[in-house]
Formats: structure tokens, C-alpha cells, sequence
């Protein structure tokens, strides 16, 4: 095989460090060769089959088409017994029974073959025009967008001694950080979108979905603070608290990945996330009793005489196991499945039935559309008129056969994610004739006797979800769209051309085996993070365009949304842009609130640019002058140069050494603000000195010829510009400083030619694109 | 940088290949000539409610006891009628309230009434779907399937796309497969800002410039900037970080008149008033969205814009629910009109106004209804020859087979269901925009109804 897959496998395998491969579950892919034989042989039957019941929806080639999932790189394409068991239980959809034993296996046979045998060859060699970037530049970008900041001094040195192992490594510290889990809950959300209940979205948004009756203290904070509403420490309180719910299934991924757990906790925790705040409106059991919770040295809230130090960031798993309105028993916690923040931003309605949710775990939890399963719908779309279209009409069946199990098992759960059993006598009702009994992948939930889930059919589901490939390809896609700023390609259809089959082909294939490897390793979601970073499809800084044709989804250059580069701007320059506090000035930037707008901007528009270009003005404006006030070991901008490093001296001559120190400092700011490694002999380099040279000449040259000019030049920084303040990391002021630090004046002007070089970099493509 | 300077540079640098949707556009910079708006009535409203009364029909008596099985839960009034253009009377079981009532029937007798002679409405479009993202997608796009561009995404890329608002999107189908840019308006003060990025106060920059603009210090980073983003093309090794790059260098090839916005914006504000336009406190959020889409076109920021409305998904309570919503998506549109009047560009402007799809023509368990693929689509554009319809669904609200030119039923054998496909080709004609790069590689069906004769 196909040198190249199995040099990304080994690379992965060793980068990939931890892996136990231990896992010997059905997770798919067609890489999961293992000892990179080609999988089957041609099976002729299977072909036969193939080309009969299944090319239709498939296609001819295995690709997919609108109305049927791909089969090249399939999450079920693990083994002969593996895919025949799926054929087995859901092919052909609605007529299961028309291909089951030897017809099941001879198709297995054959797509193993056809779909994941020779395009595994030409998967091999896809990726072989790619140049990929040093690890010095992937350990920035990296770094940058996990963790918030710049490499250390120590990490730099290892990586660009040691490579790519030590990149693996430096990846492993740095993702222990809390910035990397914060960033790991935001790939989350942007599929989750349960942050549209925070409190900076919507007042008390996460407190007020929860039912008075079943958790009387949800508002806590109005008993323990009485008085005015207005008191400061009640909202402090009240802001974390309904964070803290909100955040609760998202806090179930960051425990896991903080604790080296397994990620399908995500769906199949039997217990919810809490911190002491949301412990308060819960009243939930802990399942370690002993522990406490952590406290910070600072007070978290401080008003009004009360100091609260609860650490809002440490969270604990707990089960609400007391008494509900309705349910004696507390509640069958199936991770983010039963979480009432799930359930309320897909709710459902009397007559969907919970379909919606449906959907929503098919897709977030299984990377599977349902609504490509359009099954044979009439012209009209009104169906051929039966009373129970969704069981007897064949055109409807064919996808609510697939669907409505999994509705059917979110019937405990109310529209308003209430738990509240169904039955004659409940307040719930749950007609289960004209609909299809829960379960999932043609398997029914076994509802009675002592293993009868009929109480916790979400529990059920949960274990089944975490055991089904698809969770895995779902999981390597959320994260792969959160890391490289871009969806994994879409099954080419029946007119791609080759080239965009391979480039498909060659993309599933490696997510497949990053999928795996995280699986093999205890299911810690860090593994597949590591993967997809040092895969191709994060660090391509070239291509050759006469061996790959379509490339477009080669490279992670993505234009960063407004927290990241928020973070960016603290990274390089130690504070931030105030204008991003704005709400609605985030989501003109193309931020999302995971409410109405529930999708980021990608691609900018001139609107955006000229955010970009403002947010350089008055950055670099503050920067300046202010990283000068600092000892040079603090700096972030000018290790080189100090505010009299002038390249020219009284008489106008040139002064080499500190034109060598500008330009040092030059390339110094061109790698921290915009990851470019350039010589400062380079074209770079010198265009920016250019700036800087021009911008200083017209300057010195104004404050010698003052009154020749309106408005008048001063040899005083504009306020704005003054290095007066301590600034934070949303951009405000945060105190003065001290008078014999603070740099008021510019009277070479050399701080007002430094101004332009900064927003020139700010301003540049590189820093909104990383 | 002009357009030909550009089209040399990407010459030299073998770039042309790579973008041939984004090069700069030498017309962009003057006012464009038509502007496009849709309104999405987000979750799937009902036409039976709307435009495409049916009445009292009981045609459903056995999916539904409700209202006798009927269509509708009101009769048709015959008074409510301009041309061919008809509209549903208010149930009272809209509210308890008469004032509500009164409301209500005030804002649909207002709009078809004051605008039926501009429009054309389209009845009994066959969406082949009950989905929601499908319906979506096929009504603004014309195709079920992804991948094609929102008519307001392709007719913007078409005609301006470098403008730095080319298409303001307020939520909807704005899927715009990258060919421009989607833009989000929502605080003009700060877009105000933006207009000048070096202004720190008054006229006085962050980087010095005199009173005549002799001496611009800030010009010197523009410049700079300009020629490290013509080397950075030319120098580009990663295909995705090309094409990202001559994006970049379309957009601030574009002059921008942003500072005109608020100006604009000031100025709708003051003389078309939300409250006076019908009713106070009434369909705020499209009224606010119609102010800065108008302002944007008016400063030749933007060519087209989508506006959204939710609050038509109503699977229970519908006609408590749905006829206020309706109520007020028609004096969002009315207020976006007087907008459009007041910046006089309304001569100009087409404005589509539509939705996933329809609901039953009978009422659920819970007096709501569900989704139904059949659906309508109203269009103000300056062409209107007055109250025409074309397309009919049947009398219980099926689609049926019509005549091409006429619209009306009939079982030709030329006849044809209309589809979104359909009704996206001849807005495109409309709008000019048919016969383009983009229509190659977004083609529609060209069966050639005469929508908008």
C-alpha cells in the first residue's frame, strides 16, 4: 500500500502519543487496515447485489448521492462482519429483510473492495503534492489557536531541535491549559448552540428552562441575597449560576478531556456537570461526596460586602437523584441527551413528536443527514393520502423508519425538557401506535422486566450512540471544522470527476484513521485534536497544482472570529480591542450569539475589512508607546530597539548598527504578529523599514517645521496614544501608571513611525487569518 | 487599485485561473440600478392565511374535526380582492382581544390594498418538501439540493460583489457557496467609525494629517499595505490561501462610502417612523433591519439584503399565532417600502417575500398546522403591471399542473407544476441576472413561465 497512508498512519500512530490500542470496537474506516493489506477480494455476487439494491442511492462508484451516504472510507467499512451486520439490520432502508446472511456478506464483500481497496491507492499518493509547513510555524499556529498565546522561549527551541516530535509533545502541555478547553467547548457550541442561554445572550436564559416545581432554588441567588434587585453580589451570583447551567452539557466534553476520560461521555454520562453555583439550584448528589469544591485566592464575586471565592470554572459530576415534580427518583442523565439545554434548543411540539431532536442527534452524534433520506416522495411531496402517512405510506416510511425510534425515545422528555414518564395516567401522553417504538439502527429498546430501559430509554440510546462508528466521524468532524475553520468535503456526487473523488477519498481516509486513533486510545478526544493538526490538512503551506487538482480544502487558513482574535490581540500585544466587548460589533465582525445568528462569517466582506483596519488604528496606537514603558525582558514588540533608536543621527547620517537593530526589530514583529519567518536582508523586512523610515522623515521633519503645518505638530503622542494606563484583556483602562514610567511625549518620533509599522502588521492579511 | 491595473497584476501572477467570481467590478463604484430584498417568513407560513384563501371549504374531514374539516377557519370575503390578488379575511379566533382583530385586519387590508398594484403574487408552488432547511433552500435558491447560492447571494455577486455590504444578511437562506461575501449591519454607529480608520477625533488621526491632506501619514500604510498584498499574491504557494488573498485584494481594491451610512440611516430614521408606520411597537426588529438595508443601498454599500421574521412555525394555535405574525411581516414589508419611498430608490427595488413552505389546509389536535409543501411567494418589483396572480393550488390546496404564459390551471399538455426552480429562473430574468458566468454553473430549469408578464 500506498506509502503514503501508511507513513501518515505511523506517523500518527507514534505522534500520537498515549495510544494504548487497546480499543477493539467497530469503529470504521477504510484505513483500519492495520497491517496495510488491501481489505477482501472481488466478490462477483456482491457486485450483482450491489449494482441492484443498492447503487441507486449509493451510487454506481460508492460515492453517494443525494438520497444515500458514501461507502468509499464508510464508518461501518471496518470489516466484512461489521459492514454485513449493518447491511443485515438497516439495508436496504425500509426492506431490510431483501438482503440479509450470504447477500450481506457478498455486498460487504464487495464495497470492501470496490470502494475501499483501489481508492485506497490513489488516496495514497493524493496528499504526496502537499509540502507541509516546519513544526516551528504549526507550534505558533497552534499555540495561538489552542491555547491563546505565543510559544515560550523553551518550546520554540525544542521544536526547532527536535521537530515534530518535540512539536507532539509541546501540543500535549499546551493542551492542558484552560484556554485549549475553553476552545474546546466553542467547536462544540458551534453545533450545540446552547450558549444562546448565557447570560450575555439572554437574562437568567439557562435558569428560567428549568421547571420551578422540579428545582425550586434555580434562583437561588433571590433568597440567599434579598433586597434590591439591583444589588451588585446578587448579580454576580445570578450571571454565574445561569452560566454554569448553561454551560452543563458543554462541561461534560471538558471534564472529559481534562480528566483523560473518555469522550462519549458526551452522550452517555450517567450524571450532569456542576460547580458550586449550579450546585446551589440543583441540589444534586455528588458522586464523589468527599470532594469540594475549589476556591480561588482573589473573591470570585465581591459586592456588597460579600466575598464569594467558589471557582466558577470547577465543575463536578453529580446526579440529580431526589424527588422531581413528576419523578420520585430524580432523573436518568444521559449526558448532553437529557441535558434541558439540549432539549430546549431542539424542542419539540405535539405534533413533531420530538422528529426535530431526532434529526439533531442524527446529525450532531452520528455525522449523519436524515434529510438525505427522501425515500421515494411524490411530486407533490403530500404523500398518497394515508391517515398514517409515517407508517404506511412507503415514501414517508423510508425515512421515518430511521428517524422515528430515536424521536420515540425522547417521549419522557417534554417539550419544555421536563422529565416526566409517559403513560395513561401521566400528565405526559405518548401515543405509541401511529409511531415506530424507540430504538435505534433496527435495533428496539428492550422496555421491560429488570433490563428494561423503559424509564431511561435515553440511557440506552446514549451507550448505543458512543458504540456506533458514526460517533466517532461525527466527533472528528465537529473538531475538524473547529480546527481547520472549514467542513470536511462532502461525498462528491455522481458527476464529480476523479479528482474530486480522490480528494474525498484521501480526506476520509485520514479523518478515518485520526478517529481511530483516538479510539484506541481511550477515547481521549486530545488524540484526535493532535491528529487533525499535524495532518496535512492543518499544516499544507504548498501544493503542487500539476499532481493535485482540487486543493481548496488543503491549508487551515481560516479567518478568525472575533474571540480569537480577541485572544490574538492579548497574545501579541498584552491587551485587547475594546470595541469587541459590543455584542452586536462581534457579530458584524462575524461572531455568532448562538441564537439568531448561529453561523460565523468565513469570508469577509469590505465591512469587516475595514473593522480589521480600525481595530489596527487604535491598537497600535495604544501598543506603541505603552510596550516601551515595559523592561525589555516583558516586552511583546520592541526586544530590539529602545525610543531613541533613530537610524539616522543629528546630522542626517546614517547610523548602520541602529538601522540593523530596526530591522532586527522589524523581523521580530513581522514573527510575532503574523507568523512570518523573514531575514532581515529580506524584501519583507525592507519594505516594512520603508514604512518606518518614511513615516519618521515627514515626522522629524514636521516638528522641525512646526508652524509650516495645520494642525500644528506636537512632540506629544495623541492622548489616546499615550502610554498612560495598564490596559486589560477586553481593551479598558485598568489603572494608571506610575507618572515616572508613563511616555507622554514623542519628539524623535520614532513611537509615531513604530504606530505605523504596528497597524500596518495589524492591518495585514496574515494576523485576521491564521 | 483600478480594474485594469488589477487584471494585469493577476495576469502576471497566473491568478486569473483561480477567481474569476471576485474580480472587482468597474461599475461598483456608481449607483447600481436595481436593488433586490427578500423577506423570509422563517418556519413555513400559510398561504390559505395569506394570499391563497381558501375559506370555509371543509375539505379535509377526516384528517381534522377542526373547523369542520375545513381549510380555512374564516370565509372568504369577496371585498378583499384587488385584480386577480386576493387576500383571507382575520378569524376571531386570531385573539380575544377586538382591538388585536382590528389590528390585524388593519395591516392586511392596509398592505394588499396600498400594494397589490405593484405586486405579483405567486400561488401554488410546489416545494416537493416538508423540511424546513429544504424549503428553505429550494424557495431562495431553486434547488432542493445544497450548493446553490440564495437568489439575493447570486444576484449581489453578479452585480457588485466587491461592495463592502454587498449582501447584508439578516438571517434566512444565505448560503452563498463564496461567491460574495455576507455582511451582518447591526450597529451603524460603529459602522459610522469605521468610515475613517485613522480618525481619532474631529479630523485630527491617530497617524498625523494635516487640514488639506498634503501630508496623510496614514496613506503611507495604505500604500504599504496595497504593495505587500500584490507581493503576497504572487508569492502564495497554498492554493486556499490564494484564493482567500485575491478576495482580499477585491475587497480593498473597492472605494467605500461607509461615513454615508449613518447619514443615511439619521436621516430614514427621522422621517419614516417605525410607530407611525402602522402601529406603535409592531414588527420592530424588521422595521430596524429595513433601516439600515435602505441606508446601506441608498449609500451604495450594498446591492441586496435578506430580512428576517420568525414565529411561523405553528404546529399548535395557528391562527392565534399565525395572523399576527402575518399582521406584522406585512407592516415590516409596508415600513420597508416607506423606507425605499423615502430614500427614492423604491422604483428600484424588488422586494420577494416568502417561506419554507406552507401548512396542512387542516388544523392538528392542538388547533395547529403542520407542514405542507405547497406554498406561495409575493413580489413588489417596479415592473408590476398590477393585481396579477400567477399559479393556483387547487381548491384544497394542492398544486396542480398550469398553463405557462397564463398561470392559470389547466391540463395542457405543455402544462407544468410550478416549482421554486421555476419561480427562481424567471427572478433571475427579472432582476437581469439570468444570462451570466454564474447562471452556467447555477442553472435552473428554463421552462419559460411567464411570471411576471
Amino acid at each position: 500500500m500506498k506509502k503514503g497512508i501508511l507513513a501518515f498512519l505511523a506517523v500518527s500512530l507514534l505522534l500520537l502519543s498515549g495510544c494504548k490500542n487497546e480499543y477493539s470496537g467497530n469503529v470504521g474506516g477504510a484505513s483500519n487496515g492495520g497491517d496495510g493489506s488491501l481489505p477482501g477480494i472481488f466478490n462477483e455476487e456482491g457486485k450483482r447485489q450491489y449494482d441492484t439494491q443498492c447503487a441507486s442511492c449509493h451510487g454506481v462508484d460508492g460515492n453517494g448521492t443525494s438520497i444515500g451516504s458514501p461507502l468509499v472510507a464508510c464508518a461501518t467499512c471496518t470489516s466484512v462482519e461489521v459492514l454485513a451486520d449493518e447491511i443485515t439490520r438497516t439495508m436496504p432502508i425500509s426492506k431490510t429483510e431483501q438482503c440479509v446472511d450470504q447477500c450481506a456478506t457478498d455486498t460487504a464483500e464487495y464495497i470492501l473492495y470496490a470502494f475501499n481497496g483501489s481508492n485506497l491507492s490513489a488516496a495514497a499518493t493524493a496528499l504526496n503534492g502537499v509540502t507541509n509547513e516546519d513544526a516551528v510555524l504549526t507550534l505558533r499556529k497552534a499555540t495561538l489557536q489552542l491555547a491563546g498565546r505565543l510559544p515560550t522561549t523553551t518550546e520554540t527551541s525544542a521544536v526547532q531541535s527536535e521537530g515534530d516530535s518535540a512539536l507532539s509533545s509541546v501540543l500535549d502541555v499546551l493542551m492542558n491549559e484552560p484556554v485549549f478547553y475553553e476552545r474546546l467547548m466553542e467547536f462544540f457550541n458551534e453545533q450545540l448552540l446552547t450558549d444562546k442561554y448565557l447570560s450575555s445572550n439572554l437574562y437568567e436564559g439557562g435558569i428560567n428552562l428549568l421547571d420551578n416545581d422540579d428545582y425550586p432554588n434555580r434562583k437561588w441567588y433571590e433568597t440567599a441575597y434579598p433586597g434590591d434587585e439591583l444589588s451588585s453580589i446578587r448579580s454576580c451570583v445570578r450571571t454565574i449560576t445561569n452560566d454554569a447551567v448553561s454551560r452543563a452539557p458543554l462541561e461534560l466534553i471538558r471534564y472529559a478531556a481534562m480528566s483523560d476520560l473518555s469522550h462519549t461521555l458526551y452522550v452517555n454520562a450517567d450524571y450532569m456537570m456542576v460547580n458550586w453555583y449550579s450546585q446551589q439550584v440543583y441540589d444534586a448528589e455528588l458522586l464523589d461526596p468527599a470532594v469540594t469544591f475549589a476556591q480561588t485566592t482573589d473573591p470570585v464575586c465581591d459586592e456588597n460586602d460579600v466575598q464569594l471565592y467558589y471557582d466558577p470554572t470547577d465543575f463536578k459530576p453529580a446526579r440529580i437523584t431526589r424527588a422531581l415534580e413528576h419523578e420520585t427518583g430524580g432523573v436518568p442523565h444521559a449526558g448532553a441527551l437529557t441535558s434541558p439545554m439540549f432539549l430546549n434548543r431542539y424542542p419539540t411540539t405535539l405534533t413533531n413528536r420530538n422528529r426535530h431532536r431526532s434529526r439533531i442527534v442524527f446529525d450532531y452524534f452520528m455525522d449523519t443527514d436524515i434529510l438525505q433520506i427522501e425515500g421515494d416522495r411524490p411530486g407533490d411531496g403530500t404523500g398518497n393520502g394515508s391517515a398514517n402517512p409515517t407508517l404506511l405510506d412507503p415514501a414517508c416510511y423510508a425515512c421515518h423508519q430511521v428517524m422515528d425510534p430515536v424521536a420515540t425515545a425522547f417521549q419522557h422528555w417534554t417539550d419544555r425538557g421536563q422529565y416526566i414518564v409517559t403513560g395513561s395516567t401521566s400528565s405526559n401522553q405518548w401515543d405509541s401506535s401511529d409511531i415506530e417504538p424507540a430504538g435505534l439502527n433496527g435495533k428496539t429498546i428492550p422496555l421491560s422486566g429488570a433490563d428494561g430501559y423503559f424509564r431511561n430509554m435515553l440511557q440506552w440510546l446514549g451507550t448505543q450512540i458512543s458504540n456506533d462508528p458514526r460517533y466517532v466521524r461525527a466527533t472528528v468532524r465537529t473538531l475538524y471544522t473547529g480546527l481547520i475553520g472549514s467542513d470536511p468535503l462532502l461525498a462528491p456526487g455522481e458527476d464529480a470527476s476523479e479528482d474530486e473523488q480522490l480528494a474525498y477519498t484521501s480526506q476520509r481516509t485520514i479523518l478515518n484513521a485520526i478517529g481511530q486513533a483516538m479510539v484506541a486510545d481511550g477515547w481521549r478526544i486530545k488524540t484526535a485534536v493532535k491528529g487533525i493538526i499535524l495532518s496535512s490538512y492543518y499544516r499544507a503551506i504548498a501544493i503542487d497544482e500539476a499532481k493535485l487538482i482540487v486543493t481548496d480544502h488543503i491549508g487551515s487558513s481560516q479567518f478568525l472570529s472575533p474571540e480569537q482574535v480577541q485572544r490574538k490581540l492579548n497574545a501579541t500585544l498584552g491587551f485587547g480591542w475594546d470595541e469587541f466587548r459590543s455584542e452586536d460589533n462581534r457579530i458584524m465582525y462575524g461572531g455568532m450569539d448562538s441564537d439568531s445568528i448561529t453561523e460565523r462569517i468565513t469570508e469577509p466582506s469590505g465591512l469587516v475589512i475595514a473593522i480589521q483596519d480600525r481595530m489596527a488604528s487604535e491598537m497600535a496606537c495604544r501598543a506603541a508607546a505603552l510596550d516601551f514603558t515595559r523592561s525589555v525582558d516583558k516586552r511583546k514588540l520592541f526586544v530590539d530597539v529602545e525610543t531613541s533608536t533613530d537610524p539616522r543621527n543629528d546630522e542626517g547620517v546614517i547610523l548602520t548598527a541602529q538601522v540593523a537593530r530596526i530591522k532586527s526589530n522589524i523581523a521580530y514583529l513581522h514573527w510575532v504578529l503574523i507568523g512570518e519567518e523573514v531575514a532581515t536582508d529580506s524584501a519583507e523586512v525592507q519594505a516594512t523599514y520603508d514604512l518606518f523610515s518614511a513615516v519618521l522623515s515627514e515626522g522629524q521633519e514636521m516638528l522641525e517645521n512646526k508652524d509650516a503645518y495645520d494642525p500644528r505638530p506636537s512632540t506629544y503622542l495623541e492622548w489616546e496614544c499615550r502610554a498612560r494606563w495598564y490596559r486589560d484583556k477586553d481593551g479598558r483602562t485598568d489603572g494608571d501608571l506610575p507618572e515616572e514610567d508613563r511616555i507622554e511625549q514623542d519628539s524623535n518620533y520614532v513611537i509615531r513611525a513604530w504606530i505605523a509599522v504596528i497597524a500596518y502588521l495589524l492591518s495585514d492579511y496574515r494576523f485576521v487569518y491564521e | 487599485m483600478k480594474r485594469r491595473n488589477f487584471l494585469q497584476l493577476m495576469a502576471a501572477t497566473g491568478m486569473t485561473a483561480h477567481m474569476p467570481l471576485w474580480s472587482p467590478k468597474a461599475h461598483a463604484a456608481t449607483a447600481l440600478d436595481k436593488y433586490l430584498v427578500v423577506v423570509n417568513a422563517s418556519g413555513g407560513w400559510d398561504p390559505t392565511s395569506l394570499c391563497d384563501p381558501k375559506g370555509l371549504n371543509q375539505a379535509y374531514p377526516d384528517q381534522s374535526d377542526r373547523h369542520e374539516g375545513s381549510t380555512n377557519s374564516v370565509a372568504i370575503d369577496p371585498t378583499k380582492q384587488i385584480g386577480d390578488i386576493r387576500w383571507s379575511a382575520v378569524p376571531e379566533t386570531a385573539s380575544n382581544n377586538v382591538d388585536v382583530l382590528t389590528r390585524i385586519t388593519e395591516q392586511f387590508d392596509g398592505f394588499f390594498t396600498t400594494y397589490a398594484n405593484r405586486m405579483t403574487v405567486i400561488n401554488g408552488i410546489d416545494t416537493g418538501t416538508n423540511n424546513h432547511d429544504s424549503g428553505n433552500r429550494a424557495i431562495w435558491s431553486g434547488n432542493l439540493d445544497a450548493g446553490y447560492p440564495s437568489i439575493s447571494a447570486y444576484y449581489a455577486a453578479t452585480v457588485a460583489p466587491n461592495l463592502p455590504m454587498a449582501f447584508i444578511s439578516n438571517g434566512g437562506y444565505d448560503f452563498t457557496d463564496s461567491l460574495v461575501p455576507r455582511a451582518r449591519a447591526s450597529n451603524a454607529d460603529f459602522i459610522d467609525q469605521l468610515a475613517d480608520p485613522n480618525k481619532y477625533y474631529n479630523d485630527i488621526g491617530f497617524l498625523y494629517r494635516d487640514s488639506t491632506r498634503t501630508i496623510n501619514q496614514y496613506d503611507r500604510v495604505k500604500e504599504a499595505r496595497a504593495a505587500r498584498l500584490a507581493r503576497q499574491i504572487e508569492n502564495e504557494t497554498l492554493p486556499l490561501r490564494r484564493k482567500q488573498l485575491s478576495q482580499l485584494f477585491g475587497i480593498r481594491s473597492e472605494e467605500s462610502n461607509l461615513g454615508e451610512l449613518s447619514v443615511h440611516l439619521d436621516d430614514i430614521k427621522a422621517n419614516v417612523i417605525p410607530d407611525e408606520n402602522w402601529h406603535e411597537n409592531r414588527s420592530d426588529s424588521l422595521k430596524n433591519q429595513a433601516q439600515v438595508v435602505v441606508a446601506a443601498f441608498k449609500s451604495n454599500l450594498a446591492a441586496s439584503a435578506n430580512l428576517n421574521i420568525g414565529g411561523f412555525d405553528t404546529h399548535g394555535n395557528h391562527d392565534s399565532s399565525a395572523y399576527p405574525q402575518l399582521g406584522d411581516l406585512l407592516e415590516g414589508v409596508h415600513y420597508l417600502m416607506a423606507a425605499l419611498e423615502f430614500a427614492g430608490i423604491a422604483n428600484k427595488t424588488t422586494v420577494i417575500i416568502g417561506s419554507d413552505f406552507g401548512r396542512t389546509p387542516y388544523y392538528n389536535s392542538g388547533n395547529g398546522k403542520d407542514h405542507w409543501p405547497v406554498t406561495s411567494m409575493m413580489v413588489i418589483h417596479p415592473t408590476a403591471t398590477g393585481g396579477r396572480v400567477f399559479g393556483a393550488s387547487t381548491s384544497d390546496f394542492n398544486s396542480q399542473t398550469i398553463n405557462l404564459q397564463t398561470g392559470i390551471a389547466g391540463t395542457g399538455a405543455n402544462d407544468l407544476i410550478l416549482t421554486p426552480e421555476h419561480v427562481n429562473y424567471s427572478l433571475r430574468t427579472l432582476l437581469g441576472v439570468n444570462n451570466n458566468v454564474l447562471a452556467e454553473s447555477y442553472p435552473l430549469a428554463s421552462d419559460a413561465f411567464n411570471i411576471f408578464a
